[in-house]
């Protein structure tokens, strides 16, 4: 990562100096949004859980205390306002399923991959939030297992706990 | 799929396959141009000061050279003289102190030591 460090930003965002909190957001803004768009489903919805975290960021930072990584603590924000959003509305309405990647056109293999892969998608969309928390944090944001029980507040055997009940239920949904 | 590499390989197809919307990052920056003030409470100062990291803060380095300089200043006046002296913290030696009940005087000069 090239430039001043997300501690050295956070600082100076905490002093008040907005192009270093500009800088900071602008870094950070993509992948929350990513994640926060795989969490709900629903990408209008994510973008504004991504403002909301950033500004809740950008006016705690007098009061922030570099115990953990910004990013941890940015994406800790972001799933408990999606935590949030989601009890308050469960049957939120997903968008369309755009995040499955088109393979070369030709083979039936191919084509079977992709509706593979969109059934796969659409079940994690249909995990319990915590399962597709933890499916989301480990291979799209690719965490560890101790950082995402560090954001989940939980232990690394919830952690393990928690994927291995979402597998048995994507392996479930897949096989109907 | 029936082992865990094949649904391992799919999880990890599917999760980073790119998001369809590029521009909305852009958009929420958009809307972070114009920013509220920040939370900074009235106790703040304290914290400051008790914080612990030893990081250059202005705060805590005005603190200090402003004790600094009260300091000195007390110190080069006879201000804190004069408050130990209404304290009655200092006594002036005399002939009626301890000293009397315990140095004989000199011989010589007839003084207590």
């Amino acid at each position: 990562m090239e430039g001043p460090s997300d501690h050295d930003l956070m600082a100076r965002t905490a002093q008040g100096d907005r192009r270093a909190f500009q800088t900071l957001a602008q870094r950070h803004a993509g992948r929350a949004f990513g994640l926060a768009r795989r969490m709900l489903g629903n990408g209008a919805i994510a973008e504004e859980i991504v403002q909301d975290a950033l500004l809740r960021v950008w006016t705690n930072a007098p009061r922030w205390r570099p115990e953990a990584a910004f990013r941890t603590w940015l994406y800790r924000v972001v799933v408990n306002l999606c935590l949030n959003a989601r009890r308050r509305a469960p049957d939120l309405p997903l968008d369309a399923a755009a995040h499955v990647a088109d393979p070369a056109p030709g083979a039936d293999a191919q084509l079977e991959t992709r509706e593979r892969d969109r059934r796969l998608a659409a079940a994690i969309d249909a995990l319990p939030d915590r399962q597709r928390t933890a499916i989301v944090l480990i291979y799209q944001e690719g965490l560890s297992n101790a950082e995402t029980a560090a954001l989940l507040d939980t232990s690394v055997s919830g952690v393990e706990t928690l994927l291995v009940r979402a597998k048995r239920a994507l392996r479930i949904a897949l096989a109907e | 799929m029936s082992t865990d590499h094949e649904l391992e390989a799919a999880l990890r197809r599917v999760m980073t396959a790119g998001d369809a919307d590029e521009a909305a990052p852009q958009r929420i920056l958009a809307r972070l141009e114009r920013l509220p003030p920040q939370k900074r409470g009235l106790a703040w100062w304290p914290a400051a000061l008790m914080d612990w990291n030893f990081a250059p803060a202005w705060p805590r380095l005005a603190a200090l050279a402003g004790a600094a300089v009260l300091g000195i200043s007390i110190g080069l006046s006879n201000f804190g003289t004069r408050i130990a002296a209404d304290l009655d913290l200092v006594r002036v030696a005399s002939a009626d102190d301890a000293g009397a009940g315990v140095f004989d005087t000199d011989l010589l000069t007839g003084l207590r030591p």
